[in-house]
């Protein structure tokens, strides 16, 4: 082991969590090494001087003394529009007419990058995107609006479109990888279409609620399929849109092995630093 | 009965529990993130409001604390992002934040700890997330790539570039509680 190898594991040393024989080498190399010795017991100690020191604050600041009445009432209080006061119909034909537009384009987008050639050039959203993919407003509308399946609760909104009117292209990786999925996932997309419609349009409901979301789906290869490629688009969405799919979750506990490729995708995609508020579990 | 159990069971009641065992911690947490007190609070709130609401949706998979964590970091980071409250890049604080520790009732020198919290306070947004979640809340690498959902490579990475930081604003505090150490053995 050399000194770089040894240095990388001084986090888990201090937790206590290399293991054998990994641990044995390292002991071994630092039996010889005064350098590496000397380091980890500095980082030791400063560990837990930051951790005596952060950890002493919790005494100095407390909460009001009304906080917790406040969330009593809070809680108990129905938020301003939540999904289960609205009835099912409502909810279904709402999203469905919010959705149709954001499917069409996530088709739109994986269909032009499935059919760009080869030359790895950058892709480009095509115009209906555009329209169709601004981000959600920060406040949400009034139940009426959406009961009424009227106007979507899509509004360019100042405050979280950092990007000015267009929209970010896609980095060379992500345009990559979703190219080389985009063939099968265009399949996905189309045959899930409608089960995909009212599944994300629910999810972006409560997305725009500004709360996360969470799919738990399990046992049912369909269902499982519709996660698979709901993740896969939410992924093209976001890559697109960036603000589009902000503290979606989605979980399922059960996935067929085509499925969980293109939830991997999307993961992956989303993974980029850029979306870090986007988590995707699957377990 | 765990929290999350209480909180299934009797709302009311274990919203309460849950500000009485888990209020101060998060609080301090929070206010290390976003060094206002009032952001602070505020977090906390809709962290609590959210768990609140959606206690179903835990799992025994995480501790329930880490649960929590990872609703205030997502909350935090949307915040972030909407640019709720200003970014300094370094070096800088709000007033807030360099007045509010007030007295410090811990073994280490007064003085010390201040010197440890500002600092930390004055890390650029990307890395007081990875140093709360290591130094205050003494996760490991893995458990931290968990709560922030990224790979274990950045948060490997992001964390260096913090303690180099920290090392670099540190250093003769660290040097003094060496010596100390040192001469205590």
């Amino acid at each position: 082991m050399n000194c770089q190898e040894c240095e990388s594991l001084f986090d888990d040393m201090i937790d206590r969590r290399v293991k054998e024989p990994m641990r044995r080498r390292m002991e071994l190399h630092l039996s010889r090494c005064g350098h590496c010795r000397s380091v980890l017991e500095r980082r030791r100690k400063s560990h837990a001087l930051m951790f005596q020191a952060l950890n002493g604050a919790v005494g100095d600041l407390h909460l009001p003394k009304d906080f917790a009445d406040r969330l009593v009432a809070e809680c108990r209080r129905r938020p301003k529009w939540s999904l289960p006061a609205l009835p099912k119909w409502a909810l279904i034909a709402a999203s469905l007419v919010i959705m149709a537009g954001f499917v069409f384009a996530a088709v739109e987008v994986i269909e032009a990058v499935a059919g760009s050639s080869d030359e790895g050039d950058r892709g480009t959203v095509p115009a209906p995107l555009a329209e169709s993919a601004a981000p959600i407003s920060d406040n949400p509308p009034a139940p009426d609006d959406t009961t009424a399946g009227s106007d979507p609760p899509i509004a360019p909104d100042g405050a979280t479109a950092g990007n000015d009117d267009s929209i970010t292209p896609i980095s060379t990786t992500d345009f990559q990888h979703m190219k080389n999925q985009g063939e099968e996932v265009m399949k996905k997309v189309r045959a899930a279409a409608a089960r995909l419609t009212v599944a994300m349009g629910t999810a972006l409901f409560a997305t725009a609620n500004g709360e996360e979301y969470q799919f738990i789906i399990s046992g049912d290869p369909v269902a499982a399929e519709t996660v698979g490629s709901a993740s896969a688009s939410s992924a093209t969405l976001a890559l697109t849109s960036g603000t589009l799919a902000e503290g979606f979750v989605l979980a399922a506990s059960s996935f067929e092995a085509r499925s969980r490729t293109l939830g991997e995708s999307a993961m992956r995609a989303l993974r980029s630093d850029k979306f870090r508020g986007i988590t995707i579990r699957i377990r | 009965m765990e929290i999350w159990q209480e909180i299934s069971a009797d709302q009311e009641r274990g919203a309460r529990r849950l500000v009485a065992e888990c209020g101060d911690r998060m609080f301090t947490a929070a206010f290390l993130l976003c060094r206002d007190r009032n952001l602070a609070e505020d977090l906390v709130f809709r962290t609590f409001t959210s768990a609140v609401r959606k206690i179903g949706q835990y799992n025994e998979k995480a501790s329930f604390y880490s649960w929590l964590y990872s609703i205030l970091l997502n909350n935090y980071r949307s915040d972030c992002r909407k640019k709720k409250f200003e970014t300094f890049e370094s070096g800088e604080m709000p007033e807030d934040a360099a007045s509010a520790w007030g007295e410090v009732h811990d073994p280490l020198a007064a003085d010390d700890a201040q010197v440890v919290r500002r600092a930390v306070q004055s890390l650029p947004d990307s890395f007081r997330d990875v140093v709360v979640l290591r130094y205050f809340e003494d996760k490991s690498l893995l458990e931290m790539a968990e709560i922030l959902s990224v790979p274990l490579n950045t948060v490997k990475s992001r964390l260096r570039l913090a303690q180099e930081r920290l090392n670099a604003m540190l250093v003769n505090l660290f040097d003094n509680y060496n010596n100390k150490e040192g001469r205590r053995n």
